[in-house]
């Protein structure tokens, strides 16, 4: 039941291979905190918060075939307020992903109005614009983000007294807002309002003649990416205790697309995997060669003619419900 | 041109009508499509709207549907100006159409396919909640069950022959409740047998809305409607009874002449 557009109950096989999908999920997550090394439990709660991150951008492309290039700035925006937060709160953690989340629903929010009466490649470029937007503000309000520096030094996460310094709190904080943000988002796809959202992609015009106010689904499809994207951009400063304007800039946004395009648009549990493949060979494949971006590409042609609906649907069983 | 609909013998005249248009115009460009239409329709009626390619008749249906602003003219729904109205409120206020091409959602089943309908008249479009689905759901199944496409709810429309399509588009359309239904060509490409059946459940499930019919079948519009309005490049030349408006010189003249042997 991860599929944007899955109706309920429906094709056993590939209802138990959906089943197994979440489950695959949780095993994937138990692993690192079971090998317990702390550079790869570390890499893995990245891992986590990006995958959240292009799940929810999933989310826009399967409501409406809305393609945001400014996706990196509701993360990032959210990333930011969460940095700076954390020096006024101490590092409580609650309060962080509070703020961070807040400023993830303001900035798509914001994303969604300026750019309501635009399809296509305008609201490509409307989105690219407003976060570059965001990117200029970070890059040049040096007294609040750092400008080219970012921003260091802040104080590192804590629940009450136990502080979540170490690798295995990180992580472990950062799979629950995965699980969080996930179930939110397999809860929509399930109701009412994730069958509006695909409506919204299939059948524009039917959906105006249901009686649809599309402007609303639009809006509500940005303020649910908007709480997932800022839950997890606000712990992403903590995952090396930095944050700098590249998470705000539109390269940013580009490889969310690319993760996304990797894993599947149709699937949640699809982000969590492109990001994964793409994390993985940039951090790994970047220390044998500077060309891992080559590699990235190769993959991502391979992926596109071979598997047009991305990884996990070729695993679910090929072409697109 | 008000002085053509007043033939009132094969309709009763009740009520105020559900829908009028007073002077209503449109042009896209130099080209007129629409010129000075007025036009009641009753409550209760079928309403044929006939004419050659190019008439104006989809137009018509989009000036009302809210898809176009006239450029004249005022049409007004039980009662009310429709004009500061989107098309979205316009149907949920009751005012329903169907299009050309049958707009189904491919990817859903048969009944998904009605409860996002079912949904949209019950409110519930955008709700987080899974129990909503329950009652739509079932709602749209006893909905199914009235048509050809009972017992064939959990299959996938894409499957669906072209003529089953066909279906569940009107069936999608009649669960949004409609008050006045505007059925643009909803029998093209069936056969007669087919579209006989898909009318008489628009007219069996709900006896009492009024509806307004587009279609080139002229055998089907004369023995259901009603009244027949004929359009000829965007004027309305006649409004009456069927048997009055095949007598009609100037429908004649414009569309009916060029079919041979219809409703004699």
């Amino acid at each position: 039941m991860t599929s944007l557009s899955r109706s309920p109950g429906k094709h056993a096989p590939r209802a138990a291979a959906s089943r197994a999908l979440p489950l695959a999920a949780l095993v994937v997550l138990a692993l690192p905190g079971l090998l317990g090394d702390e550079f790869l439990l570390r890499f893995a709660a990245e891992v986590l918060l990006i995958g959240t991150a292009v799940m929810s951008l999933n989310l826009l492309i399967g409501s409406g075939g809305l393609v945001s290039l400014g996706h990196a700035a509701v993360f990032g925006v959210s990333a930011y307020t969460a940095a700076i937060v954390a020096s006024q709160v101490d590092g409580n953690a609650v309060a962080i992903v509070l703020a961070g989340t807040m400023a993830g629903v303001a900035m798509a929010g914001l994303m969604a109005l300026v750019s309501l009466r635009s399809s296509g490649l305008h609201f490509l470029v409307m989105t690219l614009v407003i976060g570059q937007m965001a990117w200029e503000l970070a890059f040049r309000w040096r007294e609040l983000t750092g400008g080219a520096d970012g921003l260091r030094g802040f104080p590192k996460l804590a629940l009450g007294d136990w502080y979540l310094d170490d690798a295995l709190g990180l992580y472990a904080l950062a799979a629950l807002t995965a699980l969080a943000c996930w179930s939110l988002l397999r809860q929509t796809a399930a109701a009412p309002l994730g069958q509006a959202l695909s409506g919204m992609r299939d059948q524009p015009l039917r959906m105006t003649a249901l009686g649809y106010d599309l402007k609303r689904l639009r809006i509500l499809a940005f303020i649910l990416t908007g709480i997932t994207t800022g839950a997890a951009g606000a712990l992403y400063p903590f995952v090396n205790q930095y944050v700098g304007p590249n998470v705000v800039h539109w390269s940013m946004s580009a490889a969310f697309v690319i993760m996304a395009v990797l894993g599947s648009i149709r699937s949640l549990v699809g982000g969590y995997i492109g990001a994964a493949l793409y994390l993985t060979i940039q951090t790994y494949l970047s220390s044998y060669t500077d060309r891992w971006q080559l590699i990235i590409g190769i993959l991502f042609v391979t992926t596109v003619v071979f598997m047009p609906h991305g990884i996990v649907q070729k695993i679910r069983g090929g072409k697109t419900p | 041109m008000n002085d053509v609909g007043t033939d009132a013998s094969a309709m009763p005249q009740e009520a105020a009508p559900i829908l009028t248009l007073n002077g209503v115009g449109k042009s896209f460009g130099a080209v007129t499509v629409l010129q000075d239409i007025d036009l009641d329709v009753r409550r209760g009626e079928t309403l044929g709207l006939i004419g050659p390619n190019g008439a104006g008749k989809t137009t018509l249906f989009n000036l009302i549907g809210g898809l176009h602003a006239p450029d004249t003219g005022r049409i007004r729904f039980r009662g009310g100006d429709l004009a500061p109205r989107s098309p979205a409120a316009r149907a949920r206020m009751g005012l329903v159409r169907t299009f050309q091409k049958s707009l189904v959602f491919p990817e859903l089943s048969v009944q998904d396919n009605i409860a996002i309908a079912v949904r949209a008249s019950q409110g519930t479009g955008y709700s987080l909640r899974r129990s909503a689905h329950v009652l739509a759901r079932s709602h749209a199944l006893s909905l199914i069950d009235t048509s050809p496409l009972k017992g064939r709810h959990a299959e996938s429309v894409s499957g669906l022959s072209y003529g089953e399509q066909r279906i569940v588009d009107i069936l999608i359309a009649l669960a949004q409740k409609p008050l006045l239904l505007l059925l643009d060509e909803p029998t093209a490409g069936l056969a007669d047998t087919e579209a006989r059946t898909l009318l008489a459940l628009v007219r069996r499930q709900h006896a009492r809305i009024s509806i307004v019919l587009i279609s080139h079948d002229i055998d089907i519009v004369f023995q259901t409607c009603d009244r027949v309005a004929v359009l000829d490049l965007g004027k309305l030349l006649v409004v009456d009874a069927p048997r009055n408006v095949v007598e009609h010189p100037a429908a004649r003249a414009a569309y009916l002449g060029q079919l041979s042997g219809i409703a004699s």
